[in-house]
Parts: C-alpha cells; sequence; structure tokens
C-alpha cells in the first residue's frame, strides 16, 4: 500500500519554516511536496483537493521563481531591487494561506486519506504515459512554442512522480527534467522582465535570457529523442 | 445567487479505534449518491465553487459531485464546525454548493435564510439531501427554494 503520512509530515514541517522564516529551501520543498501529493491523489483517481494544493503551490511558487531569479548573479540592480520587494508581498501571501482555513482543512482531509494499492496506481500510469508522449510529439511540433514547452515539463514531472509512487526507477526523466526546468528558468526570468524591466540594461538581460531560451530548447529536444524510447516503456511491467 | 447545501451521504457507522473524521462513504452510500447527482443534472445545476468540510464521507460526497463543477473546489475546515461569519464571507460565486454535516448545515441553513442558528434543527436534513436557496450570503438574506431529500433526486435520474 502507498500512504501519504511521511510525504505530509514533510509538507507541515517545511510549510511552517517557509511561512514562518521565509526559508527559501522550505518554499522549494512545498511547491515539489503539493506536486508530489497531487500526483498521489491522481494515482488514487480523485479529483478533490486537487484545486486547493494547486492554490497552495502558486503561492509557494511565487515565492520560489523570485529566490530562483535572485539567485543569479547577473541580474541587474534595478530589477533585483524589484523582486526583492515583490519578494516581502509574496511571502506574506504564502504565510497568510498557510494559517489559512482552507490549508487546516487540506491538511486535516490528506491526514485521513486511505492508502491506494500499488496495483490501482499502476493502472493509472498508461494515461499519464501517453499524455507525456502526445506532449512530447506537440512539443518537437513547435519547439518554439512555449506553451507546449510547459506542458511537456509538466507531463514529465507528472509521470516522474507517479512511477517513483510505485517505486520505480526514473533516472533517465530527471535528466529531461533538468533541461526542460533550465528552459522553464529563462521562461520565467523573461515574463519577469517583460513585466518589470524598462531600463537599457534590462532590456541587455533580457537578450541574455532570449539565447539562454533558445540553448536550452535546442537541449530538450535533444534530450525528447534521447529519452523517448525510455518513456514508451516506463511503468510497464 | 443561488447556495445549494448538501449533507454528506450514507457513511460507515462509528465503530471502536475509527476517529469519526475518518468514516467514508458505504458502497451503498457512495452509488445512492452518484444517482442523486444525476437527479442534480437533469435538473440542470452546475456549480461554479464547491466548498466541502475536510472529513472522509464530506471529501468523498463532494467527489461525487465533480461532475457538476465548473470551477474551483476548496476544502475548508470551517465546516467541520457550527457556521461562523468566516465560513459565510467563503460563500463566492453565482452557484455554490457547500458539503457538510448535521447539524451545522442546518444552522447554516437557518443563519442564511432567517438569521440565526438556533432553528437549524427546524430543517429536516437528510444523508445526501439538497437545500437550495437564493439571494445575498449574509445572515437572513437568502430564502429556501427547496429541500430535496435524496430521494426525490434519484427519482429525477429514474424518470
Amino acid at each position: 500500500m502507498i500512504a501519504l503520512d511521511v510525504l505530509l509530515e514533510h509538507l507541515r514541517d517545511n510549510l511552517e519554516s517557509a511561512a514562518t522564516d521565509s526559508d527559501a529551501e522550505g518554499v522549494h520543498q512545498v511547491r515539489v511536496a503539493t506536486r508530489r501529493i497531487a500526483s498521489w491523489l491522481e494515482l488514487a483517481g480523485r479529483r478533490s483537493l486537487r484545486d486547493d494544493l494547486r492554490w497552495l503551490r502558486r503561492r509557494a511558487g511565487a515565492l520560489r521563481d523570485l529566490d530562483v531569479l535572485l539567485a543569479r548573479g547577473d541580474t541587474p540592480a534595478a530589477l533585483r531591487r524589484k523582486w526583492v520587494t515583490a519578494r516581502i508581498k509574496a511571502h506574506q501571501e504564502l504565510s497568510a494561506a498557510a494559517r489559512s482555513a482552507r490549508v487546516a482543512g487540506l491538511l486535516e482531509s490528506l491526514a485521513i486519506m486511505p492508502p491506494i494499492s500499488i496495483q490501482e496506481a499502476r493502472a493509472r500510469i498508461p494515461t499519464i504515459r501517453a499524455m507525456v508522449l502526445r506532449r512530447g510529439e506537440q512539443f518537437c511540433e513547435d519547439a518554439v512554442d512555449t506553451e507546449a514547452l510547459h506542458r511537456l515539463r509538466r507531463g514529465a514531472r507528472r509521470l516522474r512522480y507517479a512511477l517513483e509512487w510505485v517505486g520505480e526507477d526514473v533516472k533517465p526523466l530527471r535528466r529531461l527534467q533538468d533541461v526542460l526546468g533550465a528552459a522553464n528558468d529563462a521562461v520565467v526570468a523573461l515574463a519577469h522582465v517583460d513585466q518589470e524591466g524598462n531600463s537599457p540594461e534590462d532590456m541587455r538581460y533580457r537578450e541574455k535570457m532570449v539565447v539562454r531560451l533558445s540553448e536550452q530548447i535546442d537541449e530538450v529536444v535533444k534530450e525528447w529523442g534521447v529519452h523517448r524510447p525510455w518513456i514508451e516503456k516506463a511503468g510497464v511491467v | 445567487m443561488k447556495v445549494y447545501l448538501v449533507r454528506h451521504a450514507l457513511a460507515v457507522e462509528r465503530e471502536v479505534g475509527l476517529p469519526d473524521e475518518s468514516r467514508g462513504l458505504t458502497p451503498e452510500g457512495a452509488k445512492s449518491f452518484a444517482e442523486v447527482v444525476d437527479g442534480l443534472q437533469v435538473l440542470g445545476i452546475r456549480f461554479d465553487h464547491l466548498l466541502h468540510s475536510p472529513w472522509l464521507r464530506a471529501v468523498e460526497t463532494a467527489e461525487l459531485l465533480m461532475p457538476l463543477l465548473e470551477g474551483e473546489s476548496e476544502v475548508t475546515s470551517l465546516l467541520a464546525m457550527a457556521p461562523n461569519a468566516d465560513l459565510v464571507k467563503q460563500i463566492k460565486g453565482d452557484n455554490v454548493a457547500l458539503v457538510g454535516h448535521r447539524p451545522w448545515m442546518g444552522e447554516l441553513l437557518a443563519l442564511l435564510v432567517a438569521g440565526r442558528v438556533e432553528d437549524g434543527d427546524r430543517y429536516e436534513f437528510k444523508k445526501g439531501g439538497v437545500a437550495v436557496l437564493e439571494g445575498k450570503p449574509v445572515p437572513g438574506g437568502m430564502r429556501l427554494l427547496a429541500l430535496y431529500p435524496p430521494r426525490a433526486l434519484r427519482a429525477l435520474e429514474c424518470g
């Protein structure tokens, strides 16, 4: 049987440190734990609680994106100042969420979810695998479409977490996820610069991000070709 | 605005070692409530917001209502206690469903219709039953349009 208890404890601990101390690793772990739990709910065939996890994850995600941007050494000073201010607001929103009746209900509910059987979980993997393959094809048809890239990234992550829940080795997927994640970092940076940047220095940073995104997309196409055969067999018993 | 108050469907009996909040639906309860959902579908009912209690029988009842949901579902600890002003503030949307427990769903009904929770036990809220309210979601701001026992909604599905 696959139970949620260990991961739920991990979520509780990290949510507390993310909400109280604005701990960057705690924020990251909240985001990861909410995704893994959503994967468990998908394998359990449950639709309920997934909106609540998404709601919490968006708040952690807004903060995490800013942490990733601020961790880079090449950010223009004016943008950095804006992102530091935005981070304070994002942290306040995450703290408020962590203390809300919605999150209290979510944690209470997850704590009483009955465990699922490995067979039940495995039975849902072919659907997830087919979704990733479909999204991979769509991405390859139009590799400059960042929305297709985003869908493939999320799909690959869903497959990875699903396989991890049933005890499969996911090492090959991690490499694909790394390059997808690096491409997404450039997409997020571009979105923030487009929204908040205006100086010539900001525009030079933007150009750098465009070049980085193109390089990362090439990497994703290459890695997709390498890993596709593995994905076609992933989770097959 | 319309508000649909739903009492959870038939759950397993209380037993020693099983916490009350961990009682899920019985197979018959789930099957019977699925027919209630079909009946609501026949009436053309859709929700843009679904609030539910965190307790397992309410989560499983909310799960069965998902085909009627065209917006977001939201779990809230406020539905696992007596209704209060914070819960009433959470009722947002055009067609909102709330899934919870007795006696609190009856009390919430009384609060929204008459402005006082004390009248809650005047309403016969069966398991899997649905109350339909219309108006402004403030104490005393709504009127009761219907209080369907589950049997009535199941009959719609059969008809």
